[in-house]
């Protein structure tokens, strides 16, 4: 497969992670590229995205969609990819599995991320499958120092076979599993660490799971290395009783732009990705989160290049 | 017992209905006599948590089936959701298509059952599943679970159907309406050199 890039686009250039100490952000990171607001590609929104491309810094495309990509959904990535930077987000890497990572899943992976010459690529710290079993949805993982090799192992294999860097999701979860050995915080924490990752810091998940399980989001915040926040993921979800879901299905609610504003106060973020999946709303309301999401970056950004 | 072990318990708690209520009226049983050396560990988990998360993955299968198969979903109105319960638990799907996976084994399931149906929820199935095979087929592997999988078709498919009603060319709203033409309506569904075509007359 080979996409038709955009030579005009800005160029993305692949950089490899170095090792760095923790409290300073990584120089890989500082040398990725800076995208905005962005949007979760979503076939309904096609039309709409095209219309108003000049207001959606990047896209971020699902990347099994693209790994046996028929005849159209190859049309459709060559054409994202010219009018648009484009990050893939995977949902089948499951590093948390206990065997060693899928290659021909990898390789697939790489190829789309040369093509699309995105700046990063991204998947979850979840397991997803077992054995034979695929779960169909992303399933918490055993905080533990054995799961912690595992996925520490599984990343690196991954990073060995994909060109360009990875960054890491802290998923939602109504399950915890017993038996922890640390938190997700510290969890979290020492897989970055160890592999030298980037974060995707999912504020809605964060939200959610503080909800759901009582702990204070910002003090999960001032427990990792904001300092590897590449991306964050916005969005709104729905209460099912008294759980709250995060079903990618409403605007972003006033407690996480506020940890938006958190964040990006303290660490130079890179990129803000709206993820409506569910219950798509007239493109004005995506119009609206997106200028509200890239004036956040803006304000902090100023206040950064004030402090430096 | 190792994290392999866990994860390998765990995964079928999640996706075998039977397991998880079994697990849930009789915790202390499941563990002695199913979870062996995980049986400590299990036994520690939160009910609640557990069926809220395993209900979750089941409603987004069906969630997933219904926006790929309108024609069936419509047929069967409000049964659509009880019959694909029904299916879901005689297997799991996967792959990175697992959802077309489980629309396509789901037509199978209608078509091979031996509930009675009428007719044009068979051929609205079997129209959508064939649609579908223009450009997959479906492989089963294993037993217990049996994992169904979508995967790309290569080669040439000619297949001819004779549909009672004219299900080429109706719409959800026509078939919710119970408003089918019926017609006798031979189709041809062919995928050749890379092009893929439905003939009807």
């Amino acid at each position: 497969m080979m996409i038709e890039v955009n030579s005009e686009a800005p160029d993305h250039q692949i950089v490899s992670p170095s090792d760095s100490g923790r409290g300073q952000c990584p120089s890989w990171i500082e040398r990725l590229p800076y995208l905005g607001a962005g949007l979760g590609f979503r076939r309904p929104l096609a039309r709409q995205i095209y219309r108003h491309a000049a207001e959606v810094d990047f896209l971020e495309i699902i990347s099994e969609h693209y790994l046996d990509p028929l005849p159209f959904d190859r049309r459709e990535l060559g054409e994202l990819a010219r009018r648009f930077p484009l990050v893939p987000h995977g949902l089948n890497l499951s590093p948390g599995t206990a065997e060693p990572a899928d290659e021909d899943y990898l390789r697939r992976v790489a190829r789309l991320v040369e093509e699309t010459r995105a700046p990063w690529w991204s998947d979850h710290l979840a397991m997803t499958r077992a054995g034979r079993i695929d779960i169909g949805h992303l399933s918490p993982l055993l905080l533990t120092e054995e799961t912690l090799g595992i996925v520490c192992e599984n990343i690196n294999r991954a990073r060995s076979v994909v060109g360009a860097p990875l960054i890491i999701e802290n998923i939602a979860y109504t399950l915890q599993l017993p038996g922890a050995e640390m938190s997700e915080a510290e969890f979290l924490s020492a897989v970055l660490e160890r592999t030298d990752s980037g974060l995707l810091l999912d504020l809605m998940n964060l939200h959610a799971n503080a909800h759901n399980h009582g702990f204070d989001p910002e003090e999960f915040l001032s427990a990792i290395p904001l300092e590897r926040v590449v991306q964050v993921h916005i969005i709104g979800g729905h209460y099912d009783r008294d759980i709250l879901v995060d079903s990618h299905s409403a605007r972003t609610p006033d407690p996480v732009w506020e940890m938006l504003k958190l964040v990006a106060r303290r660490t130079e973020v890179k990129a803000v990705l709206l993820e409506w999946d569910e219950q798509l709303p007239d493109f004005a309301v995506i119009r609206d989160e997106l200028a509200r999401a890239r004036e956040i970056l803006r304000s902090a950004a100023v206040t950064h290049t004030a402090t430096a | 017992m190792s994290a392999r072990e866990i994860q390998s318990l765990l995964s079928r708690l999640y996706t075998d209905e039977t397991l998880l209520a079994w697990f849930l009226a009789d915790r202390e049983g499941f563990c002695r006599d199913y979870a062996g050396g995980g049986g400590d560990f299990i036994a520690q988990i939160n009910e609640r948590q557990l069926q809220y998360f395993a209900d979750q993955l089941r409603w987004k299968r069906l969630r997933e089936a219904r926006k790929l198969i309108p024609l069936t979903r419509a047929a069967l109105g409000h049964g659509f959701d009880r019959e694909f319960q029904r299916y879901a638990s005689t297997c799991v799907s996967g792959g990175e298509r697992k959802h077309l996976a489980d629309a396509m084994a789901f037509c199978e399931f209608l078509l091979g059952d031996e509930t009675e149906r009428d007719r044009l929820t068979l051929e609205a199935a079997e129209y959508e599943l064939l649609s579908f095979n223009l450009r997959f087929r479906l492989r089963r592997e294993g037993s217990g679970p049996v994992v169904c999988r979508a995967e790309l078709r290569r080669g040439p498919l000619f297949r001819l159907k004779l549909f009672t009603h004219e299900v080429p060319a109706l719409t959800v709203e026509m078939i919710s309406a119970r408003a089918p033409r019926n017609r006798t309506t031979p189709a041809l569904f062919v995928s050749l050199f890379g092009r893929r075509d439905i003939w009807y007359w």
